[in-house]
C-alpha cells in the first residue's frame, strides 16, 4: 500500500460517487396522500349532517383524533364513538382483538354549529372501523391506521452507510494493526461496495412505484399494512373491480313520515354484497333524491352493514323520487347507479299534493323557476349566476357569485358542487322526468376560473349585479390559483376541512351539456355551515340553431 | 506535502453542510420525505467522502510507517497509538474519520426513529443531535489536520476555510438544548460561544493579522451562498421529481437565522483588541478573555438586530426586541460567554500547536 | 495471533453485512408465513375475528386449484356458551375478475374446529376467503384477503 495506490482509490470512489449521481434521471415521486391525509367522511345520521375527520394517525399505538363538524340546525345531542380493528393476520397475536371495540369515547355535539372532538386509542396498524352511535343508529366507517414505512431501497441506503460507517472504522484498526498493508484491501473493499450499495438505493429509491394501497387498491390486512412490499403480491396494472348493483329497500312510502331508505349495494358480477366501498370525494356513498317539484337531496347514507346504507327521509309530498348513487370500489373507479324503481310516495291522508309547500331552503317548484341563470336569494344569501355558451356539444361556464365575501366553506373537499338533470320538459314533475332524463350528473367547483374576468353577459345574459363587474375579484393574488390554497393535498399534507371559511365567492363549474334541451341544475355551496342548494332551469340550444 | 486529502475532508464537510441545509429547506419548503432524497444522499456523501479521504491518509501514514519512514506529525496532527495498535495514525484524520463513520451509523438509529415516531420527527431528535456531533467530528478533525500544516499556505488557507464551517453547523447541535427549558436562549449563547472561540482559536493559533477578519469574510460568504443555493436547490429539486412546492413559504432559510450575520464587526473588534494588546504588550494571561468578552457582547448584540430583523419583531426567545431586559441579558451573556470562550480559544490554540510543534518555528 | 484476530473480525464484519443487506433486500414471499403447528406444509393460517369469536382459518394450499379450509372458532369468553354450535358457511371471491365459488357449509369437527374438504380457486389473484358464522342468534361475516400467487 503505497501513496499513489491510495490516492488512486480514493480517485476511484470519487469518480463512483460522480457517475453515479450523474446517471440520474427524472424520477417519479409519488406521495401516497391518501394514506397519511386525514380522512373526511360525511355522514347521514338520523336527522343529522354530519361531517366526521378522522385526523391522521402518525404512529401506533397512538391516539386517533375524530372531529365531528356539526351544521346549521344539527340538533344537540351525544354521539358514541367506538374503534374496532378488523383486520386479519397470519400471526395470531396480531389480530388476536379483531373484531372487538378497543376504545370508546363521547362526543357532546352542542347544537351550535362547528368542530366537537374526541381522542380514541388505537392500538396496531391495519385496517379498523369507528362506529358512530346517536342511540338509535349505528354508522361504521372503515379505514386504514397506516405504520411508517420505508422502502426496500431505503433500507438499503441505510444499511450501505452505516456498513460503509463501520467498515471505515475496521479499516483504520486493521491498518493501524496489520503487518501486510494489503489486509487493507478486505475491508476497504467492502466499504467501497457499502457506498456503491447505498448510493445506488438511494437513486433507486425515488423511481421505484409503490406497492398496491392497502384499502385503496387491495383488501387491507394486519399483515400487509404493516409491510405493503412484501405483501404486494401480484404487480397487477389494473386493480378495477366490477360495477354494482343498487337495490332499494322499498320503492313506496307515505309522503310526511320518516321513513329510512335502506340501500343494497351487490356486486355486478358475483351478486354477492358490495363491502369495498372507500371513500370518496368526502363520503362513502353520496345519494342524490330528486323530489316531484324540483327539490334535491345530497345526502350520505351510514353504513350499517356489509354493502348496506341507510338514511332517514322525510317526502314532503306525493309523486315520484328519483334516486342516485355515487360510490367508489376498491381499487378505483367512481360509479354512478340510478335506481330503476325510484321511490313513490303516496299521498299522505287530509293533505292536498300541490298545496303543500314545505319551508325549507332548496325546494322550489317547477312553477318558481324562472329559464335561465339570475340572482336567488336561499337562506338569506344572494347567490348569482352567469351562464355562458350554453350550446350542446361545447363547455359551457357557470360562474355563480355566492353571497359578497370569501367566506365559502369547502363541502366534501370541494367549494361547489353542481348537479345537472336532462334534457326534459320544464312543465313536467321533476321526480318523474328525472327518472327517465337521459343525463344525471354531478360536476364539481374548486373556486373562480383563473385569468378571467366574470362574465356576466352570457348568452342567457341576465344580471348585471353590483360587484360582478368586468374586474378581478382579487387583484393582487396568484391568478393562477384564485383562493384554492389548502383545498388540494401537497404531499401529503391535509386539506382544509369546512371550519376553513376562506373560500369564494365565486365558484365555476364547466360543463358540456351533451344534448339540446332543458336542464334542471342545482348548486351547492357551504357557506355559514349551511349547505346552500340553489336550483335553476337552464336551456341548452343545439348547434344548429346557432347557424343563420 | 500534498494538500489534497486534507481539502477533500474539508469539501466532504463543506457537502454534508450544504445538504443540510439543502435538506432543512426541503422539509420547510416539500414537506415531508416519502424517499432518500437527494439533499440527504449529499449529506452522507459528504460524511463519505470526508471519512474516506482520511481513511486514505491513515493507510499512506501506516504503508510509510511499513516501510521503515516515522511518522511526520505535519501530516494532519500528532500520531496516534489506536487500541495498542502497532503502527500509528495522525490524530486529526484519525477525528475526521471517526466521526464520518460514525456519522454513517448514526444513520441507522435516524432510520430506527423515523420508523417509531414517524416523518414527523423533529430537527433536534437524539439520532439527529448525533448525527450533528458526529459531523462537527469531522469538522475538528479537518480544523487539526489544517492547524498542523500552518506552517505551509494551504494549510493556513484550509484552517481559515475550516474554522467557518464548524461555526456554521454549531447552531443545529446547540438547538437541541433549547428544549430543556434553559433560562438562556441555546441557540443564541451557542452562537456567541462557538462563533467567538473559534475565530479567536483561529487567530491565535496562526498568529498573523487578519485572520480573524478573514474567517469571518469566508463565514459571511458561505452565508451568502446558502442564502441562495438551499431555496434554489429545493425548488429545483421539487421541480425535478415533480412535487409541489408548499404555499405559505417564507423567504428566510430556517437554518441561517441562527448563525451570527454581522461576525465581520466582531471580527474587526476581535482583530483590533488582539494587535493593540500585542502591541502594548498586555498580560497575554488575560488578553485571549478580554478579546472574547468584547466579541461576545458584539455578536450577542447583532443576533439580537439579526433575530428581531429576520423574524419579524420576536427576539429568539419570543420576547421584545427592543426591550432594555433583553438588551442588557444579552450583554451579559455576551460578556460572560465571550470570557469563557476567549480564554478556552487560547487553550485550544496551545493544543493544536502541541499536536504538531516541529512546524511551530517556520508558523510565526 | 493478531493476524488470527483480524481475519476473524473482517470474516464476521463480512459475514454481519452480508445477512443484513440480504435481509433488508429480499422481501419475503407472502405466503411464506409459519403456518400453525398442526397445518400442513405450505398452508397459510390467518386470524381474524368477530366480537364473539377468534376465527383462524388455515388454507391448506394457497395455490390455483381446489384446497381445503380449516376454520376454528375460539370463543372471546374462553368457553363455548351451552347453545347449539355455529354454522360456519365459507365461500371464496376473486373480486376483481368477478368470480365466485359455490358456498360450502363447513363440517363440524372436535375443539371448534371445522372442515371443507374442497374449496376451489381456479386462477391466481387476490381472492377473498369468505367465512359467515350463523349462531347464538348473530350472523358474523368475516372477509379473509387471500393471495394466490399462481
Amino acid at each position: 500500500m503505497n501513496a499513489p495506490s491510495a490516492a488512486r482509490r480514493l480517485g476511484a470512489v470519487l469518480a463512483i460517487l460522480l457517475s453515479t449521481l450523474g446517471l440520474l434521471m427524472p424520477p417519479v415521486a409519488e406521495a401516497d396522500s391518501a394514506a397519511v391525509g386525514d380522512l373526511h367522511v360525511a355522514q347521514t345520521l338520523g336527522g343529522r349532517e354530519l361531517t366526521v375527520i378522522l385526523r391522521r394517525v402518525t404512529g401506533v399505538p397512538g391516539p386517533l383524533h375524530v372531529d365531528v363538524i356539526t351544521h346549521k340546525g344539527t340538533a344537540a345531542g351525544r354521539l358514541d364513538l367506538a374503534v374496532v380493528p378488523t383486520g386479519v393476520s397470519t400471526s395470531a397475536s396480531a389480530a388476536s382483538v379483531s373484531g372487538t371495540t378497543v376504545d370508546t369515547a363521547a362526543v357532546a355535539l352542542s347544537g351550535r354549529p362547528g368542530t366537537c372532538s374526541a381522542v380514541l386509542d388505537v392500538t396496531r396498524a391495519g385496517p379498523w372501523e369507528l362506529s358512530l352511535s346517536d342511540g338509535n343508529r349505528t354508522a361504521t366507517i372503515p379505514f386504514i391506521v397506516p405504520k411508517q414505512l420505508t422502502s426496500p431501497p431505503e433500507t438499503a441506503v441505510y444499511l450501505g452507510f452505516s456498513g460503509a460507517g463501520v467498515l471505515l472504522l475496521v479499516t483504520l484498526l486493521v491498518a493501524v494493526r496489520a503487518r501486510r498493508g494489503w489486509w487493507t484491501l478486505v475491508p476497504g473493499g467492502a466499504l467501497v461496495a457499502c457506498l456503491a450499495v447505498a448510493v445506488t438505493g438511494a437513486l433507486l429509491s425515488s423511481r421505484l412505484p409503490p406497492p398496491p394501497s392497502q384499502g385503496g387498491q387491495v383488501d387491507a390486512t394486519i399483515d400487509g399494512v404493516d409491510d405493503p412490499y412484501a405483501y404486494s403480491g401480484q404487480r397487477i396494472g389494473d386493480y378495477s373491480r366490477p360495477p354494482g348493483t343498487l337495490l332499494l329497500s322499498s320503492s313506496t312510502t307515505r309522503a310526511g313520515e320518516v321513513a329510512d331508505v335502506r340501500l343494497a349495494l351487490s356486486d355486478a358480477s358475483t351478486g354477492l354484497p358490495l363491502d369495498d366501498v372507500v371513500v370518496h370525494d368526502g363520503a362513502l356513498l353520496h345519494l342524490l333524491v330528486v323530489g316531484p317539484s324540483g327539490q334535491l337531496w345530497h345526502l350520505h347514507p351510514i353504513r350499517t352493514g356489509a354493502g348496506v346504507f341507510e338514511v332517514p327521509l322525510s317526502l314532503p309530498e306525493g309523486g315520484h323520487y328519483a334516486v342516485s348513487a355515487e360510490f367508489a370500489r376498491r381499487g378505483g373507479g367512481v360509479q354512478q347507479l340510478r335506481s330503476a324503481t325510484g321511490i313513490d310516495a303516496v299521498p299522505a291522508t287530509g293533505r292536498t299534493t300541490t298545496g303543500s309547500r314545505p319551508e325549507v331552503a332548496a325546494r322550489t317548484t317547477a312553477g318558481d323557476l324562472q329559464v335561465g341563470a339570475g340572482a336567488r336569494t336561499v337562506a338569506d344569501v344572494q347567490v348569482r349566476l352567469s351562464a355562458s355558451s350554453l350550446v350542446a356539444g361545447q363547455a359551457a361556464v357557470l360562474s355563480a357569485r355566492v353571497g359578497d365575501t370569501a367566506t365559502l366553506q369547502p363541502w366534501l373537499g370541494m367549494l361547489g358542487h353542481l348537479i345537472v338533470v336532462g334534457p326534459l320538459a320544464p312543465e313536467a314533475a321533476v321526480g318523474t322526468a328525472t327518472q327517465n332524463a337521459q343525463v344525471w350528473a354531478h360536476s364539481h367547483s374548486m373556486g373562480a376560473m383563473p385569468d378571467r374576468t366574470h362574465d356576466t353577459s352570457g348568452t342567457d345574459g341576465t344580471a348585471h349585479a353590483p360587484g360582478m363587474g368586468p374586474h378581478s375579484p382579487s387583484p393582487g393574488l396568484d391568478p393562477d390559483m384564485p383562493g384554492m390554497g389548502g383545498l388540494t393535498s401537497v404531499n401529503g399534507d391535509s386539506t382544509a376541512d369546512e371550519t376553513v371559511a376562506a373560500y369564494g365567492p365565486d365558484i365555476c363549474f364547466v360543463h358540456t351539456f351533451p344534448a339540446p334541451g332543458y336542464y334542471r341544475i342545482w348548486i351547492q355551496a357551504e357557506r355559514g355551515y349551511t349547505v346552500l342548494t340553489v336550483p335553476y332551469l337552464l336551456h341548452v340550444t343545439g348547434t344548429v340553431e346557432k347557424r343563420p | 506535502m500534498n494538500p489534497a486529502p486534507a481539502y477533500t475532508v474539508l469539501a466532504g464537510t463543506l457537502m454534508s453542510l450544504a445538504g443540510i441545509h439543502w435538506d432543512v429547506q426541503w422539509h420547510v419548503d416539500v414537506g415531508p420525505d416519502t424517499f432518500f432524497t437527494l439533499p440527504h444522499l449529499m449529506l452522507y456523501s459528504g460524511s463519505a467522502i470526508a471519512g474516506i479521504a482520511s481513511l486514505v491518509m491513515v493507510l499512506r501514514v501506516t504503508s510509510a510507517q511499513r516501510a521503515g519512514h516515522p511518522a511526520d506529525p505535519a501530516v494532519g496532527g500528532s500520531p496516534v497509538r489506536v487500541l495498542g495498535g502497532r503502527f500509528t495514525a495522525p490524530l486529526g484524520y484519525l477525528v475526521a474519520g471517526t466521526g464520518a463513520a460514525l456519522f454513517l451509523l448514526y444513520g441507522l438509529l435516524d432510520l430506527w426513529w423515523h420508523s417509531l415516531y414517524g416523518f414527523d420527527a423533529v430537527l433536534d431528535s437524539p439520532p439527529h443531535v448525533a448525527l450533528f456531533i458526529s459531523i462537527s467530528l469531522t469538522m475538528v478533525g479537518s480544523v487539526i489536520v489544517f492547524a498542523a500544516a500552518r506552517a505551509q499556505p494551504w494549510g493556513r488557507i484550509g484552517l481559515v476555510a475550516g474554522i467557518p464551517v464548524l461555526i456554521m453547523f454549531t447552531p443545529l447541535t446547540t438547538n437541541a438544548f433549547s428544549r430543556l427549558g434553559l433560562p438562556i436562549d441555546a441557540r443564541l449563547a451557542g452562537s456567541v460561544f462557538f462563533a467567538v472561540c473559534l475565530v479567536l482559536m483561529g487567530a491565535i493559533t496562526l498568529r498573523r493579522r487578519r485572520v480573524a477578519l478573514s474567517i469571518a469574510v469566508v463565514l459571511g460568504l458561505m452565508q451568502l451562498f446558502l442564502w441562495w443555493f438551499s431555496p434554489w436547490a429545493a425548488r429545483v429539486y421539487a421541480d425535478y421529481v415533480g412535487l409541489p412546492l408548499r404555499d405559505n413559504l417564507v423567504g428566510v432559510p430556517p437554518l441561517l437565522p441562527s448563525i451570527p450575520m454581522f461576525m465581520l464587526v466582531a471580527a474587526l473588534v476581535i482583530e483590533g483588541l488582539l494587535g493593540l494588546g500585542r502591541r502594548r504588550g498586555w498580560s497575554a494571561r488575560w488578553l485571549p478573555q478580554l478579546v472574547g468578552a468584547a466579541g461576545g457582547v458584539v455578536v450577542s448584540l447583532s443576533m439580537l438586530v439579526q433575530m428581531s430583523s429576520l423574524s419579524g419583531g420576536a427576539g429568539p426567545v419570543g420576547r421584545s426586541a427592543a426591550s432594555v431586559t433583553a438588551v442588557v441579558s444579552d450583554v451579559l451573556l455576551g460578556l460572560t460567554l465571550g470570557a469563557l470562550a476567549g480564554f478556552l480559544a487560547a487553550r485550544f490554540a496551545v493544543l493544536l500547536h502541541l499536536n504538531a510543534p516541529a512546524a511551530d518555528q517556520e508558523g510565526r | 495471533m493478531s493476524r488470527r484476530f483480524l481475519v476473524a473480525a473482517v470474516v464476521l464484519a463480512a459475514t454481519l453485512l452480508t445477512a443484513l443487506s440480504v435481509h433488508a433486500l429480499w422481501a419475503p414471499w407472502p405466503g411464506a408465513a409459519r403456518p400453525a403447528s398442526d397445518a400442513p406444509r405450505g398452508a397459510i393460517t390467518l386470524t381474524g375475528g368477530t366480537a364473539r369469536d377468534m376465527v383462524i382459518l388455515t388454507v391448506s394450499a394457497p395455490v390455483t386449484g381446489s384446497t381445503a379450509l380449516d376454520v376454528r372458532l375460539v370463543p372471546r369468553g374462553g368457553t363455548a356458551t351451552g347453545g347449539p354450535a355455529p354454522v360456519v358457511m365459507v365461500s371464496a371471491a376473486l373480486p376483481t375478475a368477478g368470480h365466485a365459488v359455490p358456498d360450502c357449509t363447513a363440517v363440524r369437527a372436535p375443539d371448534g374446529h371445522y372442515h371443507v374438504a374442497a374449496l376451489p380457486l381456479m386462477m391466481p389473484g387476490r381472492w377473498q376467503v369468505l367465512v359467515t358464522v350463523d349462531g347464538d342468534g348473530h350472523r358474523d361475516r368475516l372477509v379473509f384477503p387471500l393471495n394466490v400467487p399462481r
